[in-house]
């Protein structure tokens, strides 16, 4: 069993969601399938992630064929903790879907639950593979989900909104496709580890190819991260779906483009960061300022939330940009803190939207007489993504900016701390308008079920802040891994591989 | 050879992409199909296109055609097609919704 936990990440919710398929119309059977099928997933990966503690890099090789030929998948310590992070914010979003009656009955009866399993798995998949065309197949597991459950219900919003979200994820496979064919044809391989062998002994043409093969990559991954050029189509795609399921896509799916990142960034392209990391860190300065000025214009909430999610992952950008250890390590760190914090503040929006019945803040007002605890969470997820003490959000800022002044990047580090005045500011203009003041209209009784996620998420922030020291050597030691490229050859083809040792497909064919 | 499908991923590149760029969904569907068949063709150029040669290396076998190509080439044409399919669906969906066929958002206009 211990052999094959590196796979159940991904078997273990395409059995659940096919089993979930089969209780169609039965909403209740499927809700207790969802939960405990994910609550089983959670142990497991919680298992794996203190086998992985230990410095291991597991390798799983899918049909056992050998590995630069056969599918391999990988994990280390980032990859178990991001598998962690999906499941816990996939559960949190569908505990609100079902405690809080928000998705409404037709959505959930409709595969909503088959739906957030399958993108589990999409997701799943993307953080474990070792293999760079197999990554473009997860992506589209996940983007063929994510489609259906943006567009699920389909009023007239959310198809019109799916429409552009579709062509533009559409689009960056298509560039996915064509940058996995040229690197293929300039390697001969597909395999990241046997690629971290091959592209430091490139010259000439294959070399330049190579370079531009990097750079189309990180656009499809910008795009799916949503850094700043690439960003139009998240303002819109995100708040379009109900609470539960823009919770899940702001905390876990844009993660998955930066997660990419690090992991190409590091592995296929390690030897040659120079440019890269230039353009990264300019990116990831402009995605802050231009995230946050978008997020201050706003008034319906989960819109403004959403130009939030462009701004944070512009300090994600940042930290990988660096391409130092302690850069690395505060891109892991921010990872945490973010995700868990930005899900918890979309399900806290879906239960504000709930109460006053609006998503507008300006038609909110005097939430805090209302909901005084769902005040106080907000308080704390709020002041945690601006970045204040001593919430998670203030480690995390930290540590990216110590990286940055390590590395003497003054320019953008002192955009990433002028964004954090901005962020800060426009958490104070939803606490103003929607919990302070007269109320506006009728409210509804505040306190269900679902929102007991919320709780959970933000007691997790809490806990990375008041634990900031072993959930920081844990990053470090995660960043120190992620540049020690030779030990994932080691794991994957063996000892003492080297490029010239294992032939490469069709470099001898030519 | 290898000229000839270059210009041909090309044509079919610059031609989806003006497609794509139109403002309405029946023709960004086209454009879409177009772009991934020019990156289909793409990969098939990476592999190098040999004639007459087995794709199968056994004994005695020197000379090969690369099959790997073509497996992913299958790969992403059944993706294509279930996301092309679904792209179909949604913007039909959409145009009896929406009244329109227009790929853009218009913001709902928000009171002050």
């Amino acid at each position: 069993m211990n052999a094959h936990l590196p796979v159940l990440p991904i078997v273990w919710p395409l059995a659940t969601a096919v089993l979930l398929l089969f209780c169609r119309g039965r909403v209740g059977l499927q809700r207790v399938i969802s939960l405990v099928s994910l609550l089983g997933l959670i142990v497991a990966e919680v298992l794996f992630l203190q086998r992985m503690l230990t410095g291991e890099i597991a390798v799983y090789k899918l049909g056992a064929w050998p590995a630069p030929f056969g599918i391999v998948l990988m994990a280390d310590r980032l990859s178990a903790v991001m598998l962690l992070l999906a499941s816990v914010t996939a559960l949190a979003a569908i505990w609100y879907a079902f405690g809080d009656q928000s998705l409404g009955e037709a959505r959930e009866r409709h595969h909503f639950h088959p739906l957030m399993q399958f993108i589990l798995m999409g997701v799943n998949g993307a953080f474990l593979t070792g293999d760079i065309f197999n990554l473009f197949v997860w992506y589209e597991v996940m983007l063929l989900s994510s489609y259906c459950l943006i567009t699920l219900g389909g009023g007239a919003r959310q198809l019109r909104a799916g429409i552009p979200y579709l062509a533009v994820n559409l689009f960056g496979s298509t560039i996915f496709l064509s940058a996995v064919g040229l690197l293929y044809g300039v390697t001969g391989s597909l395999n990241m580890a046997h690629l971290s062998l091959i592209t430091p002994g490139l010259e000439g043409t294959a070399a330049a190819v190579m370079q531009a093969t990097g750079l189309m990559l990180m656009v499809v991954f910008g795009i799916k991260a949503a850094v700043f050029p690439l960003y139009f189509w998240l303002p819109d795609g995100y708040p379009a779906p109900p609470a539960a399921i823009s919770a899940f896509f702001g905390g876990v799916a844009t993660k998955v483009g930066v997660y990419s990142m690090i992991r190409v960034g590091t592995l296929v392209f390690g030897g040659q960061t120079a440019l890269l990391g230039e353009v990264l860190m300019a990116v990831g300065a402009l995605s802050m300022l231009i995230g946050v000025w978008g997020a201050v214009c706003q008034t319906e909430i989960r819109r403004l939330l959403s130009f939030h999610v462009v701004s944070q992952i512009g300090y994600l950008v940042f930290a990988l940009g660096l391409f130092t250890e302690a850069g690395l390590a505060a891109a892991v760190f921010y990872m945490l803190h973010y995700t868990i914090v930005k899900c918890s503040l979309f399900l806290i929006a879906g239960v504000m939207e709930r109460i006053s019945g609006q998503n507008n803040l300006k038609k909110m007002g005097g939430l805090m007489e209302t909901a005084p605890v769902l005040a106080t969470l907000f308080f704390i997820g709020g002041l945690s993504l601006a970045g204040l003490p001593p919430w998670s959000g203030f480690f995390a800022k930290f540590v990216v900016i110590v990286a940055g002044f390590q590395e003497r990047q003054y320019l953008y580090t002192f955009v990433a701390v002028v964004t954090g005045f901005f962020t800060l500011f426009s958490m104070m203009k939803i606490w103003h308008l929607a919990f302070w003041g007269e109320k506006k209209g009728p409210h509804e009784r505040p306190w269900r079920l679902g929102y007991l996620s919320v709780l959970l998420l933000v007691s997790f922030s809490v806990t990375l802040a008041v634990w900031f020291k072993p959930v920081n050597n844990f990053a470090r030691q995660a960043a120190a891994q992620l540049l020690d490229t030779q030990a994932y050859v080691r794991a994957v083809l063996g000892e003492g591989a080297t490029a010239t040792t294992l032939p490469a497909a069709n470099k001898e064919a030519r | 050879m290898e000229l000839l499908m270059a210009l041909a991923v090309g044509t079919l590149f610059g031609t989806g992409l003006y497609l794509c760029l139109r403002r309405r969904t029946f023709q960004l569907v086209l454009g879409m199909v177009l772009l991934s068949h020019g990156a289909n063709l793409l990969i098939l150029n990476m592999g190098r296109i040999r004639r007459g040669l087995p794709p199968l290396v056994t004994d005695g076998v020197t000379e090969y055609t690369d099959p790997l190509v073509q497996a992913l080439i299958l790969t992403a044409i059944v993706i294509g097609f279930g996301v092309t399919a679904f792209l179909l669906v949604l913007s039909m969906r959409s145009y009896q919704e929406n009244g329109d066929d227009s790929v853009n958002i218009e913001q709902e206009e928000q009171p002050h």
